[in-house]
């Protein structure tokens, strides 16, 4: 059987991809809602992804079928389009927030002027592209980029580590559960990494021990993610939740920064380079799914569709971007919570040991 | 198929190089940039007055001073009014390299937050820019000139930003640590109070002459006296206003303002003078110099008591003494003689203990007292968040080692 994805790329996925669009808005609408325990809300999160990805390789291990035959094999190829609708719901609306802002963050501090709408447009071009390729794609860039990410990361802590205050996290837990709760369910769209690997399934060779390899990583890029998030609390405490560029802000008050200049913006442009794929991930699995549930043939005609939406969401209703931003924070946690995590859980307990299936050895 | 496919990547590429090469990518025609250096604001009447420092790129080999001009825009607003700016000159106000905000003391009548809220909020201004408050006029302060540079902005930042290794008896602030003191539970914060003096008077002034005084004799703005009439302005930032909410409150004498740098910033490098100690009836001065500063500042709450223990450690070394016919030489490690440090002692006791009078007297918690109890006392919190000004208790411990 010719896999589309190696074991190793699999793992690089989450160092590449897993912290780059939590980076932007995401850590102010934590401290909005929990201040100082915004670090709970993204732990929270994280964890409920870790759960889903571990119960998801656990029945990887039991069999060598793709979420689509696996799905067909119990609820039928009607019951399989329906899951599918929900799975496809969910990756359009996921990538929604993360686009417009990379879009926001680049026409607002990297230009002067306010340029055209037309200025990101190059984005779908290459998001267009990505899509139509096979699932191949991922794998080649997360071996690519784990790297860049990793380096674009660390050279933005490095830069923040001196001017932040650690015990702006005291004291733990005054906020009140139900504050850490609304911080959770309201950032929601920017996680649901877990998921990913319920499409992974079947494509890549399972062996003994690479769950420990894949949720390894899996750690690594969560670990990214609450360092970011502790650091950008600890640097702008009690005006953490107006820093609505979190990615930019961190690191520019270091007295290398002062003296020398702006460099960080090397760092800076590393994570939005890998961000074009990251942000390209979530539709190019909508893209795949629409092309399953209507049985298109022609590889970029599913495509274009979900980059048109998306375009036109960016570009002609960008005067509604923030009711659109309020909508998902506020209104939509529970789809992003039962289709990211309830439904894959769900999907994989019900799995049964395939006849004659044997992890195969290292 | 395989030609239709090129043809359709090459025309895809060549799309994106129309929309890509459509436009000048944002940039702006240096001829058409004011590249601000500092903006000073000033309410006159219910208008916001911003005169904008402006540095002017020329390309000359005869010239090597850097050339400014300065522009005064008004406006309801502080975005308004730079954007009049723009409106008035042709040219396009740039902030990126604003690294300044003077405010003037017409704005104390309001809440000060209603200015660098916009710095703050706005992309457009790097919020690692200094704040501090003119006495006077900001737009007239700004406009003085001085020795130290051509542009003015210039050398306010030397004499606010300075290095590790100087002496720290500035406390000065940049918009971000401004903001996140006022949004804090205890509202408060600080900047400096630039003041113009005169490089004459600069060079006469001798300090208040007391026991002991921080930097007596010169003054933080250093530098020398200019041969040109219109040049003698020097500036003084060692004063430090207090804010509360917003609104000043009340001020630190520079004496004040050094003694909270010891307790708070990086300390080390910064001298002080021990004047008129007596050995046989003889007075000697001594200037120490800080080699390590380390601060503890701890608060303890229970349900009876709330106590702020202060323990302020400070390893010095002589720097001068006007001692006559001394056989050492200063370079030696000498040790500080027991007077000196008790004096040393004394002069940082007394200073803390007027600090934390003032932030009663004040109100303003540029202590951090109550961030204090929030974060490490937080069980008591709520019997002390109200009063814990008044109720609070104070251990003061300060010592003064030198080489043994």
């Amino acid at each position: 059987m010719q896999y589309q994805l190696k074991t190793r790329q699999v793992c690089l996925f989450f160092i590449a991809f897993l912290p780059l669009a939590k980076l932007f808005m995401m850590p102010s609408v934590m401290a909005g809602k929990a201040n100082e325990d915004m670090w709970m809300c993204a732990l929270i999160n994280l964890a409920l992804d870790f759960l889903t990805a571990f119960i998801i390789l656990k029945t990887t291990s039991k069999t060598d079928k793709n979420v689509y035959q696996l799905l067909e094999g119990k609820v039928g190829k009607g019951g399989t389009k329906f899951i599918m609708c929900l799975f496809f719901v969910y990756f359009l609306l996921k990538s929604l927030l993360p686009i417009n802002e990379q879009k926001e963050y680049v026409i607002r501090t990297l230009y002067t002027l306010t340029p055209t709408l037309l200025y990101f447009l190059p984005f779908f071009f290459v998001c267009f592209y990505f899509c139509t390729k096979p699932l191949r794609v991922i794998g080649r860039a997360s071996d690519v980029l784990w790297l860049i990410t990793s380096l674009g990361i660390i050279i933005l802590l490095c830069l923040s580590i001196g001017n932040f205050e650690l015990s702006a996290l005291l004291p733990v837990g005054a906020n009140g559960i139900a504050n850490v709760i609304e911080g959770s369910y309201a950032t929601l769209t920017w996680f649901g990494d877990g998921l990913y690997l319920l499409f992974f399934m079947g494509e890549f060779s399972y062996r003994k021990k690479d769950n420990l390899k894949i949720l390894g990583c899996y750690l690594l890029g969560a670990l990214a993610v609450m360092v970011f998030v502790i650091v950008f609390y600890c640097v702008f405490t009690s005006i953490a939740f107006r820093q609505r560029f979190a990615l930019t802000e961190i690191s520019k008050y270091s007295t290398v920064i002062n003296n020398i200049g702006r460099f960080d913006y090397i760092g800076i442009m590393m994570i939005l380079f890998s961000n074009i794929f990251a942000l390209s991930i979530p539709l190019f699995f909508s893209a795949k799914i629409l092309s399953y549930i209507f049985s298109i043939k022609k590889k970029w005609v599913s495509p274009l569709i979900v980059v048109l939406f998306h375009a036109f969401v960016i570009i002609f209703l960008y005067q509604r971007i923030h009711g659109i931003e309020v909508f998902i924070m506020k209104f939509t946690g529970w789809f992003f919570l039962l289709t990211a995590n309830i439904l894959p859980i769900i999907i994989c307990l019900t799995a049964k040991k395939e006849k004659g299936y044997a992890i195969k050895e290292n | 198929m395989q030609s239709r496919r090129t043809k359709f990547i090459f025309l895809a590429v060549l799309a994106l190089f129309v929309f890509f090469f459509s436009s000048d990518f944002g940039l702006i025609d240096v001829e058409k940039t004011a590249i601000i250096t500092a903006i000073a604001i000033d309410k006159d009447n219910d208008l916001y007055e911003v005169t904008a420092q402006i540095a002017v790129p020329e390309a000359t080999d005869t010239n090597s001073e850097n050339l400014k001009t300065q522009i005064t825009a008004k406006d309801t607003t502080i975005g308004g009014a730079i954007k009049n700016l723009g409106d008035y000159s042709g040219w396009f106000p740039k902030l990126a390299f604003c690294n300044l905000i003077l405010l003037g003391d017409s704005l104390l009548e309001d809440n000060v937050i209603d200015v660098l809220d916009y710095f703050a909020k706005s992309l457009r201004v790097q919020d690692s820019a200094l704040v501090a408050l003119a006495d006077g006029k900001a737009g007239e302060l700004i406009s003085k000139a001085t020795p130290l540079d051509n542009i003015s902005a210039f050398a306010l930042q030397k004499i606010m930003l300075k290095n590790v290794g100087f002496d720290a008896d500035i406390a000065s602030t940049d918009i971000k640590t401004f903001c996140v003191g006022h949004y804090s539970l205890n509202s408060s914060a600080l900047m400096p109070i630039v003041k113009v003096i005169k490089s004459s008077e600069n060079q006469t002034d001798t300090g208040g002459g007391g026991s002991s005084g921080a930097g007596s004799g010169t003054s933080s703005s250093g530098g020398g006296s200019s041969s040109k009439e219109d040049k003698n302005n020097l500036f003084d930032a060692r004063t430090t206003a207090l804010f509360v909410k917003g609104k000043k409150v009340g001020e630190l004498s520079p004496e004040l303002t050094q003694t909270y740098s010891a307790l708070y910033k990086t300390f080390e490098g910064t001298s002080f003078s021990v004047n008129d100690v007596d050995f046989k009836g003889q007075k000697t001065n001594y200037l120490l110099s800080v080699v390590d500063c380390r601060p503890k500042i701890k608060l303890h709450a229970t349900e009876n008591d709330l106590r702020l223990s202060i323990t302020l450690k400070l390893y010095c070394k002589i720097s001068d003494h006007s001692a006559d016919g001394s056989s050492e030489a200063l370079s030696q490690n000498n040790p500080i003689p027991e007077k000196v440090k008790e004096k040393a002692e004394q002069y940082f006791t007394d200073n803390i203990n007027e600090l934390l009078r003032t932030e009663k007297q004040t109100g303003c918690d540029f202590m951090q007292i109550k961030q204090k109890l929030y974060r490490y006392n937080h069980k008591q919190y709520s019997r002390y968040k109200d009063n814990y000004l008044s109720v609070l208790k104070t251990d003061v411990n300060v010592s003064v080692f030198g080489q043994k």
